[in-house]
């Protein structure tokens, strides 16, 4: 059966953006997982992936945007405002559609978390950035749930090539941080031991916390994240 | 943070690669739904095919059934106006034994006793009821006693 694509634009628009979506938070996912696992050896390399990491991240959330909004349009669909803002709350597919909505926000909130990590720690921000690839996952049951194209052979096989580099890196991330990898707490040397330094009459100048680029010397650069 | 420079540069590339990339996939979509392959349509294509199909059967038994319906009222009338017409004294049935018909009733009663507990639903009743005959059997003859004619 042939239609005419002019009469389902919103919602043709609506997958395009889904599926732009996908990949560039695919994309983010597998950049700050390269990163996290140090794997690009060359000096300067991890300071060229941050910005790309960051844009194509920024693309995706504004694709998801998209991706979102224009279903308002889409006049069979009918989801309002509160289809796309609330879980579990559209008629069409609620479960699958509602894993969206969670996803969207988690993917939004981890990412745009990076904005106000000096306000609540870079510590802290590193812990709950680890999971934007649980809201990745939850993105993908999406897809698979509530996708028009879920059943094509070309998005399967985005899918695959998506999803298994993710899974690679966030595996090998996991084993380096259980103490198996390279780079893991237990087979760092043990810091020596310093002597207390006597007490002077004026306290010392605060300082400042580092630039978020320019780790202090000798600090290792994949403690950030 | 770190440089603002390169990030521009690069936020422009990407901008520019992700809007290329929105309306490839688009162009794409709207490609498929065109040539007849989009998932979704042709799901609602299939679904719609097999509601017609099924009020299509439905619409033939429908009709299936009234013609029988017709045909069975219209049988029952034939019937009637048969009866009216010529009566039904010319038919009569064969006589039975007087000692069997006495001995039926009990049979019947047994059967339906033995057959009760087994057939617990009603029995569908028949739309179409046959004017039963009203037969009366006749009075049995008293025979005479034999005599003899020799002496």
């Amino acid at each position: 059966m042939s239609a005419n694509p002019l009469h389902y634009g919103w919602w043709l628009a609506s997958r395009s953006a889904g599926i732009v979506a996908l990949l560039c938070v695919t994309g983010s996912v597998i950049l700050g997982l390269v990163m996290a696992n140090n794997l690009p050896r060359r000096a300067g390399a991890k300071a060229r992936l941050r910005p790309m990491h960051e844009a194509i991240a920024l693309a995706g959330l504004v694709a998801l945007a998209v991706h979102g909004l224009s279903l308002l349009g889409d006049p069979w669909l009918k989801p309002g405002i509160t289809g796309i803002a609330i879980p579990f709350s559209s008629h069409y597919r609620p479960l699958y559609t509602g894993i969206g909505v969670i996803a969207g926000y988690g993917i939004a909130l981890l990412g745009l978390s990076f904005y106000v990590r000096r306000q609540i720690g870079a510590r802290r921000w590193r812990q709950i950035h680890r999971f934007t690839v649980a809201a990745y996952a939850l993105a993908i049951v999406h897809v698979l749930g509530a996708g028009t194209d879920a059943g094509q052979r070309w998005l399967e096989v985005i899918l695959l090539a998506s999803v298994v580099p993710v899974a690679i890196l966030f595996a090998m991330r996991v084993l380096s941080g259980t103490g198996t990898g390279p780079g893991s707490p237990a087979r760092r040397p043990a810091p020596p031991a310093r002597r207390p330094a006597p007490r002077a009459s004026t306290p010392p100048p605060r300082r400042t916390l580092p630039e978020y680029d320019a780790p202090a010397p000798g600090e290792r650069v994949r403690d950030l994240f | 943070m770190f440089a603002r420079e390169p990030l521009s540069r690069r936020t422009l590339a990407v901008v520019a690669s992700t809007t290329a990339l929105f309306i490839v996939v688009l162009v794409l979509l709207s490609a498929q739904m065109a040539s007849g392959h989009d998932p979704a349509l042709s799901a609602n294509a299939r679904r719609a095919k097999s509601q017609r199909h099924q009020a299509a059967v439905d619409a033939r038994a429908a009709a299936a059934r009234a013609q029988i319906e017709a045909q069975v009222q219209a049988e029952a009338q034939a019937q009637q106006q048969y009866d009216e017409n010529y009566g039904n004294d010319g038919y009569v049935p064969p006589a039975q034994d007087p000692q069997q018909q006495a001995v039926q009733p009990q049979d019947q009663q047994s059967q339906q006793q033995n057959v009760q507990p087994q057939a617990q639903a009603p029995a569908p009743q028949p739309q179409y009821q046959a004017p039963v005959p009203q037969y009366q059997a006749p009075a049995p003859q008293q025979q005479a006693p034999l005599q003899s004619t020799t002496s």
